[in-house]
């Protein structure tokens, strides 16, 4: 299994976010050795199932929590050390945004403003219209969705660097969730910012992600540009041939079906010259067949 | 930054101030009643003032809005600062209302001498700065849970000390304690009027003002949020 990172001197691009071997250890649980970047301008997704460590990687970021080992650096910057500048360059959306529920978004707006240098109070009001919020509305009488507009749009109107999303489209309307994925497209275009969304949603990372990180239990599995994930992996259908030999080994993970076998390689054109002419098939893999055949072998 | 912290919480917390008015109200109604403990009134409201820190932590907590304030730009020794800040200004304010109010109403009989006399203070420093000093660790570290908890172990304490006291065969055991109490505060009250033990009190004071906010900045430097 492959668990190398991509770098973000690979793309050319400056790197605004690196994570390097970080590691934390909870009870039952442990971020082991993480490493991954975010190029300017590019937008990252961190995928994983429930529990697998996502959210403590945005945590880490924000120096929410303690790391054990490594080295986080937000443009040159470690969070631990100069925890104010660092924050100051993060726009962050909570997955269950949490405010004081009797003020209204436009208070709340007063007070979180006052802390960012960069804060553009008319941009702030321009993005409530935008997204339909009353600004006078109390937070604690908003759905989840429009909470989660309404964090979104707090983010936004500090101009950060890098806006951090933990699972922003859950409970979000289809309609606003498309134009979110639009916003975020269009928020990293002049290659000043960068987006790391962590979700479990991968349809919406199939449309606007340049690079996915993946993470289960704790470990980087996968760190790849889109590009890369197209090229090279592949869900593989075909006989019990698949299971033998040097082909078992240019598998990710695999399952018997009624009629054969199928399984996720990482090396697509390799699979494809060892097996030459035999009856298999190849098919792209979305993120989510990435997440649901790793590791697996049953 | 940290003008902007106490004003937040000024703005993030009304309900408290207004809640405080009723408090007030009594203290101006237990002032007309001839030889009113001015002195007790206006400790009493500085402590009320300053444990404001204590609630306003344990509110953050309730709304689990101390994720999103730790992720503001704003280290978390200035996050602690400012909660001992709103203390002392709660606490100072509180004061010089209860103050005020003895000394300006129609019906109260105290002079602003009696009122400002020196030992009460001192006294009002003392107690509020101790209040202070043991409860914010607590609440900054264990959010509601530590203030309920603190509160809780108090009482537990004050029903044990009865049980026990009458197991012993001590009559009326709370008179006792409330007696003891009493008795300590006037002792202190009256320790005062010298300047040495001032000075001393004030000295002591600021020791545990200081390893106070010193804990509190590891406990919470420390938490994960």
């Amino acid at each position: 299994m492959r668990a190398d990172a991509v770098r973000a001197e690979d793309t050319g691009a400056e790197p605004l976010l690196e994570f390097r071997e970080v590691s934390k250890r909870y009870e039952g649980f442990a971020l082991d050795g993480v490493s991954f970047s975010v190029p300017r301008g590019f937008i990252c997704g961190l995928i994983g199932p429930n529990g697998a460590g996502k959210t403590t990687i945005v945590k880490l970021l924000l120096n929410l929590v303690h790391r054990d080992a490594g080295r986080i650096e937000l443009a040159g910057l470690d969070p631990a050390e100069h925890e104010t500048a660092v924050k100051a360059r993060i726009g962050f959306v909570h997955e269950v945004p949490s405010y004081y529920e009797h003020l209204s978004l436009k208070a709340i707006g007063r007070i979180v403003g006052s802390f960012y240098p960069a804060w553009d109070g008319a941009l702030f009001a321009a993005l409530l219209t935008d997204f339909d919020l009353p600004p006078r509305a109390r937070f604690g009488t908003l759905s989840r969705g429009m909470r989660t507009k309404g964090a979104l749009a707090l983010a936004l109107a500090h101009r950060a660097e890098l806006l951090v999303l933990d699972e922003p489209t859950a409970g979000l309307d289809p309609v606003f969730r498309r134009a979110l994925l639009e916003r975020l497209a269009g928020y990293v275009s002049d290659g000043r910012a960068s987006v790391l969304i962590s979700t479990h949603i991968t349809s919406d990372l199939e449309r606007i992600a340049d690079f996915v990180t993946y993470v289960r239990a704790g470990r980087v599995v996968l760190s790849a540009t889109r590009d890369e994930l197209a090229e090279r992996w592949a869900i593989v259908r075909g006989g019990p041939a698949l299971l033998e030999g040097d082909a078992r080994a240019l598998l990710s993970g695999w399952e018997r079906a009624p009629h054969g076998v199928t399984g996720l390689t990482f090396d697509a054109p390799a699979l494809r010259r060892r097996l030459g002419g035999r009856d298999v098939v190849l098919e792209r893999a979305t993120l989510e067949d990435i997440m649901f055949y790793t590791g697996r072998s049953c | 930054m940290l003008r902007k912290l106490f004003m937040k919480d000024v703005r993030l917390n009304p309900y408290l101030f207004w809640g405080a008015v009723p408090f007030f109200v009594w203290v101006a109604y237990a002032l007309r009643e001839d030889g009113a403990p001015v002195a007790m009134l206006t400790v009493v409201s500085g402590v009320m003032g300053a444990t404001t820190a204590a609630t306003v932590a344990a509110r953050e907590d309730r709304f689990h809005a101390t994720a999103l304030l730790a992720s503001l730009p704003v280290p978390r020794e200035t996050l602690v600062l400012s909660r001992y800040v709103l203390a002392a200004a709660a606490g100072g304010a509180a004061f010089l209302a209860a103050a005020a109010l003895a000394a300006l109403l129609p019906w109260s009989r105290h002079t602003p001498g009696s009122i400002f006399d020196p030992r009460t203070v001192m006294m009002a420093l003392v107690i509020v700065g101790s209040g202070v000093a043991v409860l914010l660790p607590m609440a900054l570290r264990f959010g509601l849970v530590g203030v309920v908890a603190f509160f809780a172990v108090l009482q537990v304490a004050g029903v044990a000390l009865f049980f026990i006291s009458s197991m012993f065969g001590l009559r009326q055991p709370m008179r006792v304690v409330f007696g003891s109490v009493d008795a300590g505060l006037r002792a202190l009250h009256a320790s005062f009027a010298g300047a040495g033990a001032s000075a001393l009190a004030v000295v002591v004071l600021a020791g545990a003002l200081w390893a106070s906010y010193r804990l509190s900045v590891w406990l919470t430097t420390r938490r994960d949020l």
